[in-house]
């Protein structure tokens, strides 16, 4: 099961409300949230197809933007399962990650130089003294 | 031929058991451990993959009642105001903790002595620094001696892990305040270290570690415990323990996965089950002569429950501050505000650490950002003011103890063995409300004063239960207390219990570092006593 092209399309004009296009960056459906991003989140968390389905269902002939702020005021979960499936599947976009210069939590091995020496920034603590309460 | 009866059963392969079975078969005695879950799956830590943010939440979820799995048992949360998190595995909570290593300060064990309420603990720090020592070498400890928080002594074995962007530039607002901070200590090995590899600063600590850096017992205890002898048995959930005529610990009774029930003999029995877990079982191991639970004549088993408000500060800042990435973990952490002031109106403190904020999708959540807005026109803008310019400060309160805080059976839900299922009393006090008010107030200036151009207090979540501390509680006064300073059970003598449940006040620190260090000061008692030792016939 998989969610219909008019499924698809009502995702997409939600998704569009909670991410417009600007700076430079696409909106949601440009970025292809209803399409293959929709794809690959459900092929990583098939839990939420289903409610999303449901979800759909209850926006269908109800004006967008009216049915998220009816969904943002009345039904957090709801709206939740949104907030996580429209972003989710926009920051899986190869071409918004690439503008936000971001590979995913990539390895950085750590830098042996011991940045806690620049500037004396220690020593100002250490000059200080102790701060703790000794056993009485 | 038959198998002769361990020496030592330990119940629970987390921290507490890792410890405890390596010092026993370092004596050489035999050890048997039962755990109710299994090996980690690190197929599922998906760090290196796009959809980590979406998938770890899901497998590595901290809530054992959102996570479902066969090794967890329900807990009724619903009488309150924090839930608890564990992990049932082997490594227990160690697989998904924040390894942040935080020894207590000394006040920690003197409480009523220097602010009059709770109980002293029946040992100072000085009796348990030389365990803090040699537990920081075996979980490959980072960070630095000479901390101003702490007395003189040795360090841990690896050096710190960077301050990064966001701590030198806390550090130097600290500087001018003339506030505390120092280059944290993490369970989280900076270069190779034993079976550690070094840190990569993934950030993804508590979802899976997908580099074997963190210094959690499946990696740093077991594999050389099991060459060292002991005996793990997975999937082994006890239900209960059997006393004999003279009042001695058998063993445990406890199922196996398909539901068949077995019998663990051993000559001592040692509980390292959880906060939860422990006074669980202990409940669980009613009979005619103590029809209360097992050692608890002094009615204290499962009381006292304390879990540590957190609170959640987040600075935004004008520059990179390469906060997508780093220890998560902590790169410095602030002991400033951690001892009492009575100015302040409450009594006790907080320690501070100091984290990075993950990755894109975590700009989108409730937490930590609350109702602050972002979605819609300025969606773009507001992202991109958080999306790597961002650090929060989370803060541990310490949380005093209340015997009508507490671990009881739940009289309807049961777990999949049809064993009945804890349930939490919990209220969060006075004292704690007031200290995690202030300590959010303090931590906001301590943004602010890093030149943060919007600080954000996060919305206070149930889910934060990590620390489940109190629940059979440590002293010298059998009426009083559930077990010696030693873990012994005042009223079994062959049984103990090594993990936090036995804290007579619950610090305001990260608690791994103290219940590793008391499980080997216990265990090593054990080893030295053990001709002493009375044990079943």
């Amino acid at each position: 099961m998989s969610l219909t092209s008019a499924e698809r399309q009502l995702f997409a004009a939600l998704a569009d409300l909670l991410i417009p296009a600007g700076s430079g960056f696409p909106s949601a459906s440009e970025a292809g949230v209803a399409n293959h991003g929709l794809d690959q989140l459900l092929t990583v968390r098939p839990d939420l197809l289903d409610p999303l389905k449901s979800l759909l269902l209850r926006a269908k002939d109800r004006s967008p933007t009216v049915f998220l702020q009816e969904l943002q005021t009345n039904d957090p979960a709801a709206f939740g399962l949104l907030a996580e499936s429209v972003p989710g599947a926009y920051f899986l976009n190869s071409n918004v990650r690439a503008k936000l210069k971001y590979d995913g939590q990539s390895a950085r091995p750590i830098d042996p130089r011991e940045d806690y020496l620049d500037d004396g920034l220690l020593q100002s603590v250490i000059d200080r003294g102790p701060i703790y309460r000794p056993t009485p | 031929m038959t198998e002769p009866d361990p020496d030592v059963l330990i119940v629970g392969a987390g921290p507490t058991g890792a410890v405890a079975a390596k010092r026993f078969a370092e004596a050489g005695m035999r050890v048997v451990v039962l755990e109710q879950g299994d090996w980690p799956d690190y197929s599922k830590a998906r760090a290196n993959h796009a959809d980590f943010e979406l998938t770890a939440g899901r497998d590595w979820s901290a809530n054992p009642n959102r996570r479902q799995a066969p090794s967890d048992y329900p807990i009724d949360d619903s009488q309150s105001d924090i839930s608890a998190v564990l992990y049932n595995a082997v490594g227990g909570g160690t697989v998904i903790y924040a390894a942040h290593w935080q020894r207590n300060m000394p006040s920690d064990f003197r409480v009523r002595t220097l602010d009059g309420v709770a109980d002293d603990w029946p040992l100072t720090y000085e009796d348990l620094q030389p365990y803090y020592e040699r537990v920081e070498s075996d979980f490959g400890v980072s960070g630095l001696a000479g901390d101003t928080a702490f007395p003189p002594g040795k360090g841990p074995p690896l050096p710190p892990g960077p301050l990064a962007p966001m701590g030198r530039r806390v550090a130097r607002a600290h500087n001018r305040l003339g506030w505390h901070w120092w280059p944290a200590p993490n369970a989280i090995a900076t270069r190779a270290y034993g079976p550690l590899k070094p840190c990569t600063q993934r950030a993804t600590c508590m979802w899976g570690c997908v580099e074997g850096a963190k210094g959690s017992v499946d990696l740093t205890h077991w594999p050389q415990n099991i060459k060292a002898g002991v005996r793990l048995i997975t999937g082994a959930r006890v239900r209960r323990l059997n006393v004999d005529s003279a009042g001695l610990v058998t063993g445990a009774e406890y199922v196996d996965r398909q539901g068949a029930p077995h019998f663990q003999r051993a000559s001592v029995t040692v509980l390292g089950a959880s906060g939860i877990g422990t006074p669980r079982i202990l409940l669980l191991s009613d009979s005619p002569k103590s029809s209360n639970g097992l050692a608890n004549s002094s009615d204290l088993v499962g009381r006292r429950l304390m879990m540590h408000p957190f609170g959640t500060v987040v600075g935004l800042f004008d520059e990179d501050m390469q906060s997508t990435h780093g220890l998560w973990g902590q790169h410095i952490h602030s002991l400033e505000f951690y001892e009492t002031d009575p100015a302040r109106g409450f009594v006790r403190g907080a320690k501070w650490g100091l984290q990075p904020t993950g990755g894109p999708l975590s700009m989108t959540r409730g937490y930590p950002w609350g109702d602050n807005p972002i979605w819609g026109t300025n969606f773009h803008k507001n992202f991109r003011e958080r999306f790597a310019r961002s650090a929060m400060w989370g803060i541990i309160c310490e949380d005093l103890p209340e015997t009508e805080n507490r671990v009881v059976l739940d009289p309807v839900l049961k777990d999949s063995d049809g064993i009945p299922a804890p349930k939490l009393i919990y209220r969060m006090s006075e004292n704690s409300k007031r200290l995690l008010q202030f300590h959010l107030g303090r931590a906001r200036e301590s943004l602010e004063a890093a030149g943060a151009r919007q600080v954000v207090t996060a919305p206070l979540i149930r889910e934060t239960g990590w620390h489940l501390l109190g629940t059979t509680v440590m002293g010298n006064d059998p009426a009083t207390s559930v077990v010696n300073a030693w873990g012994q059970t005042h009223d079994v003598s062959n049984l103990y219990i090594f993990d936090g449940s036995i804290w007579p006040t619950s610090s305001g620190m990260n608690p791994t570092a103290t219940i590793a260090a008391l499980s080997l000061r216990c265990a090593e008692h054990l080893v030295e006593n053990r001709r002493l030792q009375k044990v079943p016939a």
